[in-house]
């Protein structure tokens, strides 16, 4: 469901690292920023290329999934946990659990953060192939080992599941079924063994066929990246972006709240 | 050339050496094949020629092994690399990046060559094996023959030209087969010295110049490869074939959601007592109709009928139907032998014959040891006698025989045959073996794109 999208956009063509760019100036600017309004003209805007990338269906119902299950689980959480006075109470379950005007207006706060956050992160995922980004993420000084363990951990994803699926059914076909908490523990645990065992025979295999491929961190990468005009441009966007939010933040009514 | 002069090697905490006094040369050029059982040596005597052995693995190395005019022992491997390339069994564990222009050129650029030298040596790979139109395919979403040819691409871009290959056919249907032993030919025509492990020496008739046979650590046969192979022909006692039909297909179709149909029309009926192969190249559809049989998928149209019950689900066929995969350690997960053979029987609240699956596996001395401690054929009868001890109708074997040499086949096919015999149960396996489908089937159907295109006596 996260994997790149195929079909091309002109999302997809934006070098890996400006794309990471865009993440981190959203994170940044859903930190820093406390209005409401502000907050949800930033959600807005990382929906915005959405648009452009075009993704099918089933993506964006998996996005919206996301956005009511964030923010009704926030809103209800803080609504009810909020600690801060003054309090004006809408709902009271329990003598002590009560549901808060305050509350609710501070979770909707947190979830418009953490929707532009996710929402920014998703698309750079669906529009930039992992490779790519894991070669951008070695041009931005990110040392090769852990690279290549990112890489790894992406190469065996599949393989993974395929396997965890395949040892599910012969527990199934050999009568390992059985309803509650304790049937669903003990098959956990009959299969996070031979996963387990199987991940560490793999890791050992692995290993032996890196060396003899010559494994080093001091290698030279066959590929580059170069910006393109265009990537210039959105660079150029990017910044002009955070100097505006910052500026929102300490003199607008989106105040930074630990400056407060 | 490759001399080995006097070489035993002992693994770090084994009690007898892998390899004993070992004297070997191979000129360049040549193609040398290893055989013998699993278990001889022949992977150790790989890992000294790539320098894995001792310098990863450990272990104790007496006498002299030289690659080219080097010690492999006493160069670093990334060293030994530019002259010795090294293909193991698994493709999956040796294919690094994503996609499988990249993965060609991991090697390359681990040593450090310019963008445009890697460049140059990633096109020629690709085009020497056929894989330039998929360069930019994800890896996982290539065949097992492709992978393969992937892996061998990945170590000759590198310069070698000594190709170490560890059983690569093992996995492979017959065109895959044939297609990675031509694209070897190739290299060999080339000037390429090729040293390769493999059980099944068949197919290699008229490729190979030599072959070596080993056996406990040490060499007791080398010569030119044999022009002719005699079979050692096995004479099952098979079930006799009843009227009572177990698996009955009609018009089979399947196609997995949105994707396009794998089965077509397939119809078939099988009786008790019948040892049926199911042959097909990979992606054929056979496994998939292993998986219909035994109610793990359900046909999109056609009817089909399991030990008397119409398209059954997977929960309703536990105990009627056996399922042995093609690697047991996906479905070995207690902590010892007995506990793996009860654990179906006990489930059902059936009976189970302990002592006589133990005896018949030859694991009785093993019988609280933890299934992961014995070797692969050992793991392979386990899983089987584990699916057996439910006293299965149907028996289900997918690709069984991978990996496995001629002896341990054998012995797991035999116990299935009998099982199948004392049970009443029909027995349908794939395969890409001509030696198991001869040996033990009784009937052999054959897929061919989703549609079943012969069905014939052995």
């Amino acid at each position: 469901m996260i994997a790149c999208l195929d079909h091309p956009s002109p999302v997809h063509t934006l070098d890996a690292r400006v794309k990471i760019a865009w993440s981190v100036v959203i994170s940044l600017l859903a930190v820093i920023l406390i209005d409401p309004l502000f907050l949800a003209g930033l959600l807005i805007l990382t929906v915005l290329p959405w648009f452009v990338v075009r993704p099918p269906f089933a993506r964006i119902r998996m996005l919206l999934i996301l956005v009511v299950i964030t923010t009704l689980g926030t809103m209800i959480s803080q609504g009810f946990f909020y600690g801060r006075e003054p309090r004006t109470e809408l709902l009271t379950l329990l003598p002590g659990l009560s549901l808060s005007q305050e509350g609710v207006i501070y979770g909707a706060i947190v979830s418009l953060r953490l929707l532009s956050v996710l929402t920014a992160g998703m698309l750079v995922i669906l529009t930039t192939h992992p490779s790519d980004l894991i070669l951008a993420l070695t041009k931005l000084r990110v040392p090769y080992w852990f690279a290549f363990m990112l890489t790894l951990a992406l190469r065996f994803l599949p393989e993974t599941i395929e396997q965890a699926k395949r040892i599910m059914v012969a527990q199934e076909l050999r009568g390992a079924g059985g309803k509650g908490l304790i049937s669903a523990g003990r098959r956990f645990r009959l299969l996070l063994v031979p996963l387990l065992a199987a991940s560490l025979r793999s890791a050992r295999q692995v290993a032996l066929a890196a060396e003899v491929r010559a494994y080093s961190a001091h290698r030279i990468p066959s590929k580059d990246l170069r910006f393109s005009p265009v990537d210039w441009w959105v660079m150029g966007g990017l910044t002009l972006l955070t100097i505006l939010g910052v500026i929102a933040a300490i003199v607008g009514r989106g105040a930074v709240e630990v400056m407060r | 050339m490759i001399q080995l002069s006097g070489v035993s090697y002992t693994y770090p905490e084994a009690g007898c050496p892998a390899l004993r006094e070992i004297d070997l040369t191979v000129r360049d050029g040549e193609w040398l094949l290893l055989a013998g059982p699993s278990g001889c040596g022949k992977s150790t005597l790989l890992y000294l020629l790539n320098g894995l052995a001792p310098q990863v693995l450990g272990g104790t190395l007496s006498g002299e092994v030289r690659v080219d005019g080097f010690v492999p022992g006493q160069i670093p491997i990334r060293e030994v690399s530019r002259h010795v390339g090294t293909v193991f069994q698994n493709p999956e564990t040796q294919l690094f990046m994503l996609r499988v222009g990249e993965d060609v050129a991991f090697g390359c650029e681990n040593l450090a060559f310019a963008p445009s030298e890697t460049h140059r040596r990633v096109e020629r790979a690709l085009a020497q094996f056929s894989l330039t139109v998929i360069q930019y395919q994800e890896v996982f979403k290539l065949s097992g023959g492709q992978k393969q040819r992937l892996a061998i691409a990945g170590a000759t871009a590198m310069g070698c030209r000594t190709l170490l290959l560890d059983e690569p056919t093992s996995d492979l249907d017959d065109d895959s087969r044939a297609e990675l032993l031509a694209a070897l030919s190739e290299l060999h025509r080339a000037g390429h010295t090729i040293i390769m492990t493999e059980h099944r020496l068949e197919p290699l008739i008229g490729i190979v110049d030599r072959m070596i046979t080993m056996e406990v650590g040490r060499i007791v046969s080398n010569g030119p490869f044999p022009v002719t192979y005699s079979r050692v022909r096995n004479s099952p006692n098979r079930p006799t074939p009843s009227t009572e039909i177990l698996v009955d297909a009609r018009e089979l179709d399947f196609a997995y959601s949105g994707g396009k149909s794998v089965l077509k029309e397939v119809s078939f009926s099988i009786g008790a007592g019948e040892i049926v192969a199911l042959k097909g190249r990979n992606g054929s559809g056979k496994t998939t109709l292993l998986k219909l049989l035994c109610g793990l998928l359900r046909p999109t149209q056609g009817c089909l009928t399991i030990a008397g019950r119409k398209q059954p689900r997977a929960a309703d066929l536990v105990g009627e139907v056996g399922f042995l995969f093609q690697n047991p350690d996906e479905q070995l997960f207690t902590d010892s032998v007995v506990e793996e053979i009860v654990f179906g029987p006990d489930n059902l609240g059936r009976r189970v014959e302990l002592d006589y699956f133990l005896n018949r596996t030859g694991l009785t001395q093993y019988r609280n040891a933890h299934p992961r401690s014995l070797s692969r054929g050992e793991r392979q009868r386990l899983a089987a006698a584990a699916v057996l001890a439910m006293g299965p109708k149907v028996i289900l074997l997918d690709e069984p025989t991978t990996g496995l040499d001629q002896p341990a086949w054998a012995a797991l096919m035999e116990l299935v045959v009998e099982q199948a015999r004392h049970y009443g149960a029909c027995v349908v396996f794939s395969t890409h073996h001509a030696e198991v489908v001869e040996t033990f089937a009784s009937r052999v159907l054959t897929i061919s794109q989703g549609r079943l295109v012969d069905d014939c006596l052995p």
